[in-house]
Parts: C-alpha cells; sequence; structure tokens
C-alpha cells in the first residue's frame, strides 16, 4: 500500500498552524516517512497541485476571491479535509470587526491606489465548505495535531473534549481571573486543549480556541457585568477570536443597543 | 533576438504567498511581476479602540515566525507612546526572547526553506534523506529556538517549593493536559557533531 | 483512639522528620502578583515545614489530586506489546492539614474505589498515604455541622488539635502510632486540662458557624421539587465551566478515552470530567441523557443530596465550601438548597 497522499495549505493568515507542523521537529521526518506530502507551498517547492489527496490539512481565513477559489479546489481534490487552527476553524483576529466594510480598512491601511486589492469580508473557512475535522487553536497545538494525524492514519476518529478551559485551568489551580482579579475571562466559553496557557501565566483566557459548543453565553456577559466591568471592555475583550460566534450569540445585540444609548461602536 | 520568460506562479518555500513572472530579452531583464496573493487582514485599523493591553496578543499574530519580533516591536511602540521605562530585566527577558526567535527563524530559514535549492530538492524532507544528521541538527537548532521563546529551556536554577503564579511546570498537580511530554524524554538532545 | 500532647514549637521537628518517610503535602499559599499574598492555597509538596499552612481551610484543589490525578494513562500498547500506563512509582505520601471535612471525604473516596471492585490506580496511591489532621476554625462558607461532617475519631492517622501553647494530638490508626513512637519529639499522655481546653474549643468551634444547611429531610423535599422552577433559573445562571467539580472533593466523575500521542503507541486515559459539561451523558447513537443545562445543574445537586443518600445513607457533600468559592457566577450550594425547601 503506498503511503497517504497529504497536502497542507494556507489561507490568508500568519502560517502559524503551518509552522506548528514544522515546529513538531522531533516527529517530522518520521511523519514524512508515514505520508507523502505531494503540496505544501511554505515548505516545498516542484509542488503537485492536481493529484487527488487523501488529507488535506487548510489554515487561515478567506479574505479574499482567490482564496475562496483555492479552498473549494482544494476541497474538489481531497478525501479528508481537516480545518487547522481558528482561522480556518472560527474566523480567528482577521474576523474580529466584521461589520466595518472593508473599504473603509484598506482607505484607513493603504490610504488611495489600492483599490487593485483582491479582498472581502475574512469569514473561516469553515464556512464555504465542509470538512471532516476541526482543530482549533491559535495556533494549534502539536500535541493535538500530531493525535488528530496519527488517530486520521490509523482510520480512527481522535476525540477533543468538548469542555472548557476551565477544566485545564483548575488542575493547574490557577487563580481564577474573573473571581480574585476581576477580569474579563473567556476561559468558561473556550474549548479546552491548551493547558490553560494563558491563565497559567497570569493573563486571561482571550478565547483563542472558540467556543465549546453551546456556551452559555448570557451568563458570561452577566457575570462580568455583576463584577463591574463596563459593557465596552467586556466588547473589546471579546471582539478578537471568536467574534463572529460571539457577534451571533448576543455581542451584535448588545452593540446595538450600546449605539442607541449613543455609546462605542 | 532571444526572449525567455520565467513564471513561478506560487512561490513554494517563503513564509506568504505570491508568484513572480520575469520576462527576458536579449540577456535584458524587461519586465518584472511580483504578485502577492496573501490576503489583507488590516490590523493596523482593527487596532483601533482596543485597550492597550490587548495589543500586544493581536499584534503577535501578524506572523507566526517572527511573532517574537513583533511582540516586541508593538510594546515598544506603546511604551514609547506611553512614556514608559521598563525595567533592566524586562529589557534582558525580551532580549532573550528575540534571540530565541531568531535561532528559531534562522534554522527554519536555512535548513527547510533555503537549503533545500543548493541540494536540489523539493524540501527539507528530501534533504533529511540524504543527509540525516545535518537536517536532524537543523531542527534541533529550530527547537532549541522554539524552547527559549517557550520558556521551556531548562536552566539551572533555585527551585523554589513555594507555589508560585505562573511555574505550572514545577508544581506537584498533574493537569489534564499532556504537558512537556518530549521536553521530559530528551535528556541530551544534540547529535555528535559532523566531521 | 488514644490522645497525646506536643509543645507547639515541637511540631515543626517531628514534622521535618516526617520527610524521611515519604514525599511531605501541605496547604502553601499561593502568590499573587502584587503584595505578594494572595489567600488562597493549593496542596503542593513541602521541604521547609515553615511553608505549610494546616490552618488554610481550603485548598483550590482538595487532596483527591494525590489519589485520582487529573490525567491517568490506565494502559499503554507500543509496537503491539502492552505496558502499564501508569508506570511512575508511588512514594509515601503524607498529607499534612487535613481537616474533619477532608477526612470525611477520604472516606468516600474509600468507599466508590475501594469496596467492592477496588480500583488498583487508585488503591496503589492510597496504600501509601499518610493523613495527619489539623483543627480549624470555620469561616463564612463552611457548613461541614449542618451535615455531620464536623468532627471525625477515625479515617486519619494522627490529628493535631491547636490548643495554648500545646497541641491535642490524636491518634486513630497503628501507622500514626508507629509515627509517634519512631519520632519521640516529645510526645506526652494528654492531661484532664488539654481535655478541657480541647472541648472548649470545640465548643468555641460549633459556636463559630455561620452557615447552616437543614439537610436532614432534604433527598425527601428535593424528591417532590424535580420541576422547581429554581433548576431552570440555575440553568440560566451557570455557565457549565465544571469548577465546583474539579474543586469537589467527593467529586470523582471521570472519561475515559483512546489516543494515539505517537506512532504505533495508544494510551488508554482517564482523566476528570464533570457531570457539568455537555458530552458527560452523550452517549453513542447521539442521544444526551442531560442534554440541557438545567437538566445537568438539577443532577448535580441530586446526586449530591438525594441519590447518594439513598445508595450509601449519607449524602456526598461534605460541606467544604469550596464550590461556593469557587463558582465564578455566585452559585451558593447553601442558598441553593435553602431556596429549593422553602427556607429562604
Amino acid at each position: 500500500m503506498s503511503a497517504p497522499k497529504v497536502g497542507i495549505f494556507g489561507l490568508t493568515g500568519c502560517a502559524g498552524d503551518q509552522l506548528q507542523i514544522l515546529n513538531c521537529e522531533d516527529e517530522l521526518l518520521r511523519i514524512a516517512e508515514r505520508v507523502e506530502i505531494v503540496d505544501w507551498v511554505m515548505a516545498r517547492s516542484q509542488n503537485d497541485s492536481n493529484t487527488p489527496l487523501d488529507v488535506a490539512f487548510v489554515e487561515g481565513v478567506v479574505a479574499t476571491e482567490r482564496d475562496l477559489a483555492y479552498l473549494k479546489s482544494i476541497r474538489a481534490r481531497s478525501r479528508t479535509l481537516v480545518a487547522l487552527g481558528t482561522c480556518a476553524v472560527w474566523g480567528g483576529l482577521p474576523a474580529m470587526r466584521n461589520e466595518l466594510p472593508r473599504e473603509v480598512l484598506r482607505r484607513e491601511v493603504y490610504a488611495g491606489g489600492a483599490e487593485f486589492l483582491d479582498t472581502r469580508e475574512a469569514r473561516p473557512a469553515t464556512d464555504f465548505v465542509p470538512f471532516e475535522f476541526r482543530l482549533p487553536g491559535c495556533p494549534i497545538e502539536r500535541h493535538e495535531f500530531l493525535r488528530l494525524l496519527n488517530a486520521i492514519l490509523c482510520g480512527g476518529k481522535p476525540e477533543f473534549l468538548n469542555v472548557p478551559v476551565c477544566w485545564e485551568c483548575k488542575t493547574r489551580e490557577n487563580l481564577c481571573r474573573v473571581v480574585h482579579y476581576k477580569e474579563v475571562c473567556c476561559g468558561a466559553m473556550t474549548r479546552a486543549g491548551c493547558g490553560a496557557r494563558c491563565p497559567s501565566h497570569g493573563v486571561p483566557c482571550a478565547g483563542c480556541r472558540g467556543p465549546v459548543e453551546e456556551p452559555n453565553y448570557d451568563a458570561n456577559i452577566t457575570m462580568f457585568q455583576d463584577r463591574g466591568i463596563s459593557w465596552v471592555e467586556i466588547a473589546r475583550k471579546m471582539e478578537a477570536f471568536s467574534a463572529p460566534v460571539w457577534m451571533k450569540l448576543g455581542l451584535e445585540r448588545e452593540h446595538a443597543r450600546e449605539r442607541a444609548r449613543g455609546g462605542r461602536s | 533576438m532571444s526572449k525567455r520568460t520565467l513564471s513561478i506562479p506560487h512561490l513554494g518555500r517563503v513564509e506568504g504567498h505570491g508568484g513572480i513572472y520575469v520576462r527576458i530579452e536579449d540577456d535584458e531583464v524587461r519586465e518584472v511581476n511580483l504578485e502577492v496573493y496573501e490576503g489583507s487582514r488590516y490590523y493596523e485599523a482593527l487596532l483601533r479602540g482596543k485597550h492597550v493591553d490587548d495589543v500586544q496578543g493581536i499584534i503577535t499574530r501578524v506572523c507566526a515566525i517572527c511573532s517574537a519580533s513583533h511582540t516586541v516591536a508593538a510594546l515598544m511602540a506603546l511604551e514609547d507612546a506611553l512614556g514608559i521605562t521598563v525595567s533592566t530585566r524586562t529589557h534582558t527577558l525580551r532580549g532573550l526572547l528575540l534571540l530565541g526567535s531568531t535561532i528559531e527563524s534562522h534554522a527554519l530559514h536555512i535548513f527547510a526553506l533555503a537549503l533545500p535549492d543548493f541540494f536540489h530538492v523539493p524540501s527539507v524532507l528530501e534533504l533529511a534523506a540524504s543527509h540525516p544528521r545535518e537536517v536532524t541538527f537543523g531542527l534541533k537548532l529550530k527547537q532549541l529556538g522554539n524552547r527559549i521563546q517557550e520558556g521551556s529551556v531548562d536552566v539551572p536554577s533555585t527551585r523554589s517549593t513555594r507555589a508560585s503564579e505562573g511555574s505550572a511546570a514545577s508544581r506537584t498537580s498533574a493537569s489534564c493536559a499532556p504537558s512537556g511530554r518530549n521536553w521530559r524524554r530528551r535528556s541530551n538532545p544534540w547529535p555528535a557533531r559532523s566531521s | 483512639m488514644q490522645t497525646l500532647r506536643l509543645e507547639v514549637q515541637r511540631l515543626p521537628v517531628f514534622l521535618s522528620a516526617l520527610r524521611d518517610e515519604g514525599d511531605l503535602f501541605a496547604p502553601v499559599e499561593r502568590l499573587a502578583p502584587k503584595d505578594g499574598r494572595s489567600g488562597v492555597y493549593s496542596l503542593e509538596r513541602i521541604f521547609d515545614v515553615a511553608q505549610a499552612h494546616p490552618e488554610a481551610l481550603r485548598t483550590i484543589l482538595p487532596f483527591k489530586k494525590l489519589l485520582l490525578p487529573p490525567r491517568t494513562v490506565l494502559t499503554r500498547a507500543r509496537d503491539g506489546a502492552w505496558e502499564d500506563g501508569d508506570e511512575l512509582p508511588i512514594r509515601p505520601m503524607i498529607f499534612y492539614g487535613a481537616h474533619a471535612c477532608d477526612v470525611h471525604s477520604l472516606k468516600i473516596l474509600d468507599l466508590l474505589f475501594l469496596s467492592d471492585f477496588a480500583d488498583p490506580y487508585y488503591q496503589r496511591r492510597r496504600e501509601q498515604l499518610t493523613v495527619i489532621g489539623y483543627g480549624c476554625i470555620p469561616d463564612d462558607k463552611c457548613f461541614c455541622q449542618s451535615l455531620g461532617t464536623a468532627n471525625v475519631d477515625d479515617g486519619f492517622d494522627l490529628f493535631f488539635t491547636p490548643l495554648e501553647g500545646r497541641f491535642m494530638v490524636t491518634v486513630a490508626s497503628a501507622r500514626g502510632d508507629d509515627l509517634v513512637r519512631r519520632y519521640p519529639v516529645g510526645f506526652e499522655p494528654s492531661t484532664r486540662d488539654d481535655t478541657r481546653e480541647y472541648l472548649d474549643r470545640l465548643k468555641r468551634r460549633t459556636e463559630a458557624f455561620t452557615l447552616a444547611l437543614d439537610a436532614h429531610d432534604l433527598p425527601y423535599v428535593l424528591e417532590l421539587k424535580k420541576d422547581d422552577p429554581v433548576w431552570e433559573e440555575l440553568g440560566r445562571k451557570c455557565l457549565c465551566c465544571g469548577s465546583c467539580s474539579m474543586v469537589c472533593p467527593t467529586c470523582t466523575c471521570f472519561n475515559m478515552w483512546d489516543e494515539m500521542p505517537e506512532e504505533n503507541c495508544s494510551e488508554r486515559l482517564r482523566c476528570w470530567d464533570a457531570c457539568l459539561y455537555r458530552d458527560y451523558a452523550l452517549v453513542a447513537g447521539g442521544h444526551n441523557f442531560r442534554a440541557r443545562r438545567a437538566d445537568r445543574v438539577r443532577n448535580r445537586y441530586y446526586h449530591k443530596q438525594e441519590a447518594f443518600v439513598r445508595e450509601f445513607g449519607m449524602p456526598s457533600c461534605v460541606g467544604c465550601g469550596r464550590c461556593i468559592e469557587n463558582c465564578p457566577t455566585g452559585i451558593h450550594v447553601v442558598e441553593v438548597f435553602q431556596h429549593v425547601r422553602g427556607d429562604a
């Protein structure tokens, strides 16, 4: 049996999830023996961009028309498609203020003369094509990537728990960023797997791994407000990695209320 | 009149996306088109309205390979704007972070992005087949740079047993998440020097 | 049971000597960034006995973390051969600073993990555990008195109750007896004065409780209140972050799954889980027995005070107050039950 053919692709993004694959320094060469990486622009030349793929990994957001066409072409040639990283799964930072028109942003950053830019509202790759697996994280965790890859290569399905960051944070016995510091911590809404890295270093969770299934959005907002945190501050913290999801869950509604009151946004 | 064109629609082994088209006539370069396909993320504009505390966490995600440089640059800019002077310790730690970043990104560049060209192979993975020791060394060097940035290098120190914030690794509680699985196994990661 | 006395200044000598017996664990204050003091404690291995805060009422995680680690590799298959996963040798552990509620929770853990079918992973740690108690004075989150777990006369090895300038030392096991004989740092038979002062202290302690819960008929009340609107209300308020379960000394639910961390290597893992998590009651075929938050919250309360009582004749809550202290949305277990029975 020949080695499975693998492609690794980046849409618009920082390449951090692909870099995490390269950061599996101890495992990389063994991975390369087990699979045939035929298309990986970031780490290969002479890429074969037509062969059907057994497994394809895609990171990044769709922020250009070219991204979208590229994503569709990858989907069309791949049996198993994996979304790598929060940009691909949830939209990530590029999608944090999708209510702002791109023309406004373009003028602000590039002034005039950049009308040729191929640009569109940043949205997660998972909005456009179906994916077999989704591995969030900004960037992805190496151990999760390896577990996922090993499971796929064995024909299995890896288990990634649908539990919040608090699960890991409590086992590390960190002082709770909400209870003890009265901060906006997205840990209770965010999917675990990172080992509660930020709270373990004294920083509240920014939600970079995206939401757990059915987060109790309203109760989280109430919890922050009950601690005297202003709505503006809550919104500015939450308008980050998973903003499109929070917008859907209620952030948009609260923005509108704030606008009606003559506040920010 | 001799005419030649070079066309690479998607440049490989560079970070970022781009293609290049070059037209040469009579050994003279007449036209060069570099196309950058990278989408715009507009971080400069999206930062408006954010609190200064949140800037670094966003800016570090501009680029994965040089995330440390973006972190330090963002912090320096903010400190400059706010008239903040950092302690020598903070300054030194940032220097260490940047050195880690330099080691990592140079090792990545040399071994994984540039060297395959000199050996006429498509990637570091093929290079590993012909030069396993050198590639292994390069990856270990890259790993050292990463470990410096992650703060996971074992530095001899007097270990305090007082539970302190941010020293999760040295404490007794085992987390749910597998932590440091690889670090523990490695006693001496350095291969013998190639002769 | 035997009682001894020990001068206050002799205790550190005894504890230091105990380090020869195994790893010494005690509550240690967590450092906070600004003034250094947090008032929050965690159970840590200590090398310097001066770091111990045995009087600390609660550590973030209870000592179940010593007996049931948050993550255990049960077994591992590598290259087709089976290995024992939980391979680390377990050194003797001495837990200094257990309170009565902790000892009661230990009894509950033993009941769950050692009766009928003993759990070997628990058992091998449990056999290495020495429990040294320390008398406490309750705060506004303690309600052990209401649950009959405020006092304890067995289930530990030694128990130090602070009196004026000395300790009343209760010896409750052969292992405890061995220790005071092996390290004769000044243990003496207790006197009538000691006993009188000890009883005075217990009386003062009894009066110090400010939080109370009438639990005597809770199972019957709960049986009638399954559709009380309070559960829906809690379902809206609860984040289902699982903090209360993680910090609960008697919450022992776990999840098991297989993972492939490396090529040709598969691990069967056991990790802490919580009935508040959405996928906890999800079964094959996609059915979820407690798909709604309100159902999950209610289940947790019912298991503690109703189902467990019916099965074992006592609640599985020991009244330590950890869930009150750690709930980010301020759900207060005593207030919930008071509300349910119509006291509040």
